[in-house]
């Protein structure tokens, strides 16, 4: 890449060398001229002065006829003192009138002037075109000087500036050369960096997988738990509730287990929900949502309406992740939103996917993102599947809460 | 747009330095001018009281001579000046400033114009040698003549005269190579070109080897030495008088000159008389050219005793016209070696003599 010093140099000191050519080839033919006109005049005043004097004789000697003899006299004296300054002669008696004339004055010419006394004047005319000429002529060797000490001028710091210029371009090489290592090293860091974090993805991956299979495994024994539980324990628990009732209604002192079997069933019940709700081992996820909007229509005055395809085969992890954000969510709009219409949206595809959205008043996520509302436990269970979880909202614009996760990956 | 500044900045300083040359150099130049001659300029005024006569040197050894005459017989004083040419003795006469015009050629139509002219005689133009010069009997040819003008004429010094002097107008008429030959070499200033007939007679006096054009007349009233030669035809020119047209003051001067007594001066001096045209003509004439020069010779010599007398004659003029007299003949030996350009040194003579050199004359008054 050309770095442009050298047209700088040139147009920064054009002027300056301009100026010296015209310098250098003006002044030295000027003051050739200057002094070569005065010497001309000088030597034509000489002239002048010696036909003054000659002619001033004749005047002084024939006051009356010695201008009829000037033409001759001149001629003569031109003649024998010849001096090609003079290029004309002219002689002006007294009365100003010409009484010789040598002929007609070259095109370049200056007059010199010597008076006969008060016979008349002698005006002699200087020829300058060989001045001129000698000046012209010393003009171009000097204009060519001028031109070479201007080349001078310019070529010596050019070539300097030409080092200058190489090295910055080395400089500017190697710069270059170093940016490629360094692009190089870069290039080569991204990759490894790529590799580590392909690696970490793979193992966030897989210990995604890992985790929501744990999740799936944990729930899968939680529901399991429960259902032995409810089934197993609860069952028990159920027949000697049924005993004791019997027996309380012949014994009083029968009412006392009866009131603890009671405490305990309910206890064991929690317990089932806890570790799993059953209405989705009861009747699936489908509808066990439409139950939930159901019964929170029904309790709260709410207009809850639900989507969900007919058809769901979903891992129990799944349903149970699902079923409870949305339960969390729908908890959140009714206590919370201050609203009037929910809608549940569930779609499956690659991911399963669901939408829970009020018109109520809403809120800013970033004041309560960190365990407000739920939130955190909701994200948790998406994220321990490989999920996740987004909350849409702003004050007095609804909220919109979006779970989404994978369906392929949860065992 | 950087360079566009500079551009215009180098032009404003090749602007600037030109314009300075420029100035110095037309103030260098700055002077006068000659003034503008004036539309009716005053006259220039007489020369003087006496019956004012001027103009070609070939005539004034003559006139002077008739001049005397012209004096004794009418008691009217007349005074010949110095040489101013036959062109200034008509510009002279015009103005006013003298009363007869001496002419050694026809005047031209415009000069004739207005005046009235009397030619009252008639030069011999001959060539002329210095006396120590081999002497020659046979007449020059037109051949020789140009061979001499060219510088082809071997060990002697030709001397010139100016363009449009009287003798080689008269040889142009006849040899007219000649003539030009002349002319060519006053052109190309081969030789020393001479102003007056007095010059050139004293150049041919004192110049050895120095050959030139003159009238044989002169060489007798100036009392030269210097031999002349005739040509191998016969040349001659007129001397005229011419004065105004009705000028009273003039006409007893131009019908003296017209009469026996001037006529017979005239022959007397050597010249030929217009009206007795022949009578030297014969002795000189072209078909005999050895006796020609033999007689222009014995003329010269015994021209040497009539300048004495002329001499004298222009002494006793010398009341009439000290100028006349003084100047042509006391230059001619007093100023020898002075240069020219410096008031009566221009009277003197200098001459470089040998074969081949060229002879530097300066004219004088004659």
């Amino acid at each position: 890449m050309p770095l442009g010093l050298s047209r700088t140099l040139a147009a920064r000191s054009l002027p300056v060398l301009v100026a010296l050519v015209a310098v250098v080839g003006a002044s030295a033919p000027t003051a050739y001229y200057v002094v070569r006109v005065d010497e001309l005049r000088e030597r034509g005043a000489g002239v002048a002065r010696e036909l003054a004097a000659t002619l001033g004789h004749e005047a002084a000697r024939r006051p009356i006829l010695w201008r009829y003899d000037s033409p001759k006299v001149v001629e003569h004296l031109r003649r024998y003192r010849p001096e090609p300054a003079a290029a004309a002669v002219r002689v002006y008696d007294d009365r100003r009138v010409p009484v010789a004339d040598s002929g007609r004055a070259p095109p370049a010419h200056v007059w010199e002037r010597a008076a006969l006394g008060d016979a008349g004047e002698v005006w002699v005319a200087v020829g300058l075109a060989s001045a001129r000429r000698a000046a012209l002529g010393l003009a171009l060797p000097f204009f060519a000087l001028g031109l070479l000490l201007a080349g001078v001028l310019w070529l010596l710091p050019r070539r300097a500036l030409g080092a200058a210029e190489q090295r910055i371009r080395d400089l500017i090489d190697d710069l270059r050369a170093s940016q490629r290592e360094l692009e190089a090293l870069n290039a080569d860091l991204e990759g490894q960096v790529a590799d580590r974090v392909a690696d970490l993805e793979d193992r966030d991956r897989r210990l995604r997988e890992l985790s929501a299979r744990a999740v799936a495994l944990q729930e899968a024994e939680r529901r399991s738990i429960g259902r032995e539980l409810h089934d197993g324990v609860g069952q028990v628990l159920t027949g000697i509730r049924l005993q004791l009732q019997l027996l309380a209604a012949r014994e009083a002192a029968a009412e006392r287990p009866l009131a603890l079997v009671d405490q305990v069933i309910d206890e064991v019940r929690g317990a089932v929900e806890v570790l799993g709700p059953s209405v989705l081992d009861e009747v699936g996820l489908g509808d066990a949502l439409a139950r939930l909007c159901d019964d929170l229509g029904e309790t709260s005055g709410l207009d809850v309406r639900l989507e969900a395809p007919a058809e769901l085969d979903l891992a129990p992890a799944l349903e149970t992740a699902t079923y409870r954000v949305a339960q969390e969510a729908l908890h959140n709009a009714q206590r919370h939103a201050d609203a009037e219409r929910i809608e549940l949206r569930l779609a499956l595809g690659e991911r399963l996917r669901l939408e829970v959205r009020d018109d109520g008043v809403g809120f800013d996520p970033a004041a309560v993102e960190e365990g407000g509302h739920g939130l955190r436990g909701m994200r948790e269970r998406a994220e321990l599947l490989g999920g996740s979880l987004e909350i849409a909202s702003a004050p007095g614009e609804g909220t919109a809460i979006l779970l989404e996760l994978p369906i392929e990956e949860t065992p | 747009m950087r360079l566009s500044w500079t551009v215009i900045a180098s032009g404003l300083v090749v602007v600037a330095v030109l314009g300075a040359s420029w100035a110095l150099a037309r103030r260098a130049e700055a002077g006068p001018e000659p003034p503008v001659a004036p539309a009716s300029p005053p006259p220039v005024g007489r020369a003087g009281e006496a019956l004012q006569l001027a103009g070609s040197g070939s005539n004034l050894p003559l006139t002077r001579r008739l001049a005397a005459a012209f004096e004794a017989e009418t008691g009217e004083r007349v005074r010949v000046h110095g040489s101013i040419g036959s062109g200034g003795g008509v510009r002279a006469l015009r103005d006013g400033a003298i009363d007869v015009a001496l002419l050694s050629r026809p005047p031209s139509e415009a000069e004739r114009e207005g005046l009235r002219t009397v030619t009252y005689a008639r030069a011999r133009v001959v060539l002329a040698a210095n006396a120590r010069a081999p002497r020659r009997a046979e007449p020059w040819g037109e051949e020789e003549l140009v061979r001499l003008y060219r510088g082809e004429a071997g060990r002697v010094v030709p001397l010139l005269r100016e363009l449009g002097d009287s003798s080689v107008r008269a040889l142009r008429e006849t040899w007219p190579r000649a003539a030009e030959a002349h002319d060519a070499a006053v052109r190309a200033q081969r030789f020393e070109v001479l102003y007056t007939d007095g010059a050139m007679v004293r150049a041919l006096d004192e110049v050895e080897g120095a050959i030139g054009l003159t009238d044989a007349a002169q060489l007798r009233l100036r009392g030269a030495r210097a031999q002349a030669v005739a040509l191998a035809t016969r040349v001659t020119k007129p001397l005229i008088a011419a004065a105004r047209a009705g000028d009273a003051r003039a006409s007893g001067w131009m019908a003296f000159l017209e009469g026996e007594v001037a006529r017979g001066i005239v022959v007397e001096a050597g010249y030929e008389g217009v009206g007795a045209r022949g009578a030297a003509g014969d002795a000189v004439g072209a078909g005999d050219g050895a006796d020609a020069g033999a007689g222009a010779e014995a003329g010269a010599g015994a021209g040497a005793e009539a300048g004495a007398g002329a001499e004298a004659g222009a002494g006793a003029e010398a009341g009439a016209g000290a100028e006349a007299g003084a100047g042509a003949e006391a230059g001619a030996g007093a100023g020898a070696g002075a240069r020219a350009g410096r008031g009566r040194d221009r009277e003197g003579t200098r001459a470089r003599a040998g074969a081949g050199a060229r002879a530097r004359v300066v004219g004088g008054r004659d």
